[in-house]
């Protein structure tokens, strides 16, 4: 199965027919993708299905067995990755070596100025602790300490395999906050993650895999716009139903013990409400409600394993 | 070239284990030394004599045969500088630093080229306190001195680095392959001191190996890399010894080396990490 997003603007990504196979189990099948240079990219999928397979394709460290990639970036392959920061699975670095020693190497690796070392360990909070060493670090430490090495050449990409994994709801709000600050800026982010509302709070676009397969790749604003819906109520609520039933003949109105949902409205809520004004109805309550990245996410999943 | 050095020196600085194993390979250099002195006296204690020679006698530390001596005797400890790289490359596979690394940024050839740069450092600062412990004992022992003594001694020191090098680069390429380091330590031990020696007995005395083939001992790995300094100490026992590092003893080294290298990268650039 391979589907290609089109992207009107430069691509800083491309895959074309990526595979990846280890004997007779396929990790990853055929996969054709378009990453939009300045997008903040979802990977979604559960335990398995190959979202790190992807990424260690895409890094240097997993041989395709056969397609291929393009990163938009300037140098040969080994030197377009000194571009992008990337975590992928679990932080990797030198036990016996303090925080500052591991990113003064990887600065020295990345060609990065030595410089951005104190910098980043600010960033992510560890400037106290840098001169521990590595092994003594806790979990969510050792994971701020690997975004600050994703971070330390100032890069074009940011690849981010699980960032959240081990961090407490503080840091996990502080990571979030720090994808969107660097998104903003610019930069892409390729985000996998199996936490779906990490990735509706951040990401622009997603790609739900299974089993090596893309199931879907589309924008999360086009999954989820089209699933949002209207709660309303009234005094009298068979007036409002009867209303609704004027106003939006092709929208679903459904009534539920505590309030009215309404679907498909394609008008301002202020129009809406303008109008019901004038058949005499006030509403006791009005409010839009989102589709959740979840209920999409099982949707395409369960339509994947029916279809 | 300074980057790769100072990524090397950058991992290793901190590295307890490195530390532990460069100081027991000094210390066992030494003891080489010092204890073929000893055991020349022990020799002497139990009564033993050739020819009627009191063991000590014998000029081991003699200018100019104490380069080849000490040469000899501490090339024979290269097994250590293999443990050492099989440490420090095991260490790097079991971290994943190995993989951060070329997610970093590093190319298989960078990486390559780090290591291999790291044990030619290594093999030359090796071979120089050879020099200098040679020098030391010749300095005390010989009744003669001289710069001239001094450069004869050069290609001995040079071999020796050589010697070095190369097992250093078998160390990488079996733990590149295969990266478990108590396996590669016992597997290279085993190897170095009963299969090849073995396999190198059967090409040489076997009735049925054709004839010609013996000369196929030489040049198995361990063995082809031994023979760049070849054992002086015969030659007190006036049987004939090669006293010179030979070219085509070099050339097949290198030739190894070669092979090392070759197959460190092919695993680097094949394998997943």
């Amino acid at each position: 199965m391979g589907l290609t997003k089109s992207i009107s603007s430069s691509p800083i990504l491309q895959l074309s027919q990526l595979t990846k196979r280890w004997g007779r189990h396929t990790a990853v099948d055929n996969m054709d993708l378009t990453v939009e240079r300045g997008s903040i990219f979802g990977l979604l999928g559960p335990n398995g299905s190959g979202k790190t397979t992807t990424l260690g394709m895409l890094l240097g460290v997993l041989q395709p067995t056969s397609g291929t990639f393009h990163w938009d970036l300037p140098g040969k392959a080994h030197e377009k990755r000194r571009h992008i920061g990337a975590i992928l699975e679990h932080p990797c670095f030198y036990p016996y070596m303090t925080g500052y020693q591991n990113l003064e190497l990887a600065a020295t690796i990345k060609e990065a100025s030595p410089h951005r070392v104190d910098d980043v360990l600010q960033l992510v909070g560890l400037y106290e602790r840098r001169h521990d060493k590595y092994r003594t670090y806790s979990l969510g430490m050792k994971q701020r300490l690997a975004i600050g090495a994703a971070l330390l050449p100032d890069p074009d990409v940011l690849i981010l395999d699980e960032p959240t994994n081990g961090l407490d709801p503080a840091g996990i709000v502080q990571i979030r906050n720090l994808i969107r600050d660097i998104g903003a800026t610019g930069k892409t982010i390729i985000l996998a993650s199996h936490l779906l509302d990490e990735v509706q709070r951040v990401c622009s676009d997603f790609m739900v895999l299974r089993q090596g397969e893309v199931l879907y790749v589309g924008s999360v604003q086009s999954a989820l716009g089209d699933k949002d819906y209207l709660i309303l109520d009234a005094p009298d609520r068979d007036k409002l139903i009867a209303a609704l039933h004027t106003i939006a003949p092709d929208a679903e109105v459904q009534e539920t013990a505590d309030y009215i949902e309404l679907r498909g409205l394609v008008m301002e809520l202020s129009d809406l409400n303008a109008r019901l004004h004038l058949q005499g109805i006030s509403l006791s309550r009005l409010s839009r409600e989102s589709g959740s990245l979840e209920q999409e996410f099982l949707a395409i999943l369960d339509q994947d394993h029916h279809g | 070239m300074g980057r790769l050095l100072r990524i090397e020196w950058l991992k290793l600085k901190s590295f307890k284990a490195f530390w532990v194993f460069l100081g027991i390979y000094l210390i066992a250099m030494l003891g080489a030394v010092i204890g073929s002195r000893s055991f020349l006296k022990f020799l002497k204690n139990q009564g033993a004599e050739y020819q009627g020679i009191d063991p000590t006698m014998i000029p081991i530390f003699d200018m100019s045969d104490v380069w080849h001596n000490v040469a000899y005797l501490s090339a024979s400890l290269k097994i250590l500088a293999g443990f050492i790289v099989i440490t420090i490359v095991a260490n790097e596979v079991r971290n994943r630093t190995l993989r951060q690394s070329i997610i970093d940024g590093m190319s298989h050839r960078e990486f390559l080229a780090g290591k291999l740069l790291w044990n030619l450092a290594f093999a030359l600062v090796a071979s120089a306190v050879v020099w200098l412990i040679a020098f030391t004992a010749g300095s005390i022992y010989s009744p003669v001195h001289g710069l001239s003594y001094i450069w004869e001694g050069l290609q001995f020191i040079l071999g020796h680095a050589l010697i070095i090098f190369c097992f250093m680069c078998m160390s990488l390429m079996i733990t590149l392959v295969l990266p478990r380091p108590g396996i590669v330590i016992i597997g290279l031990l085993v190897y170095s001191v009963m299969i090849e020696p073995l396999i190198a007995l059967f090409l040489r005395h076997y009735d049925g190996i054709p004839e010609g083939w013996s000369v196929l001992a030489d040049i198995l790995p361990v063995s082809a890399i031994n023979r760049v300094v070849q054992i002086p100490f015969p030659k007190y026992l006036l049987q004939e010894v090669q006293t010179y590092v030979g070219w085509q003893q070099v050339l097949i080294a290198l030739a190894w080396c070669g092979l090392f290298i070759w197959g460190s990268y092919t695993a680097l650039r094949r394998k997943d990490w």
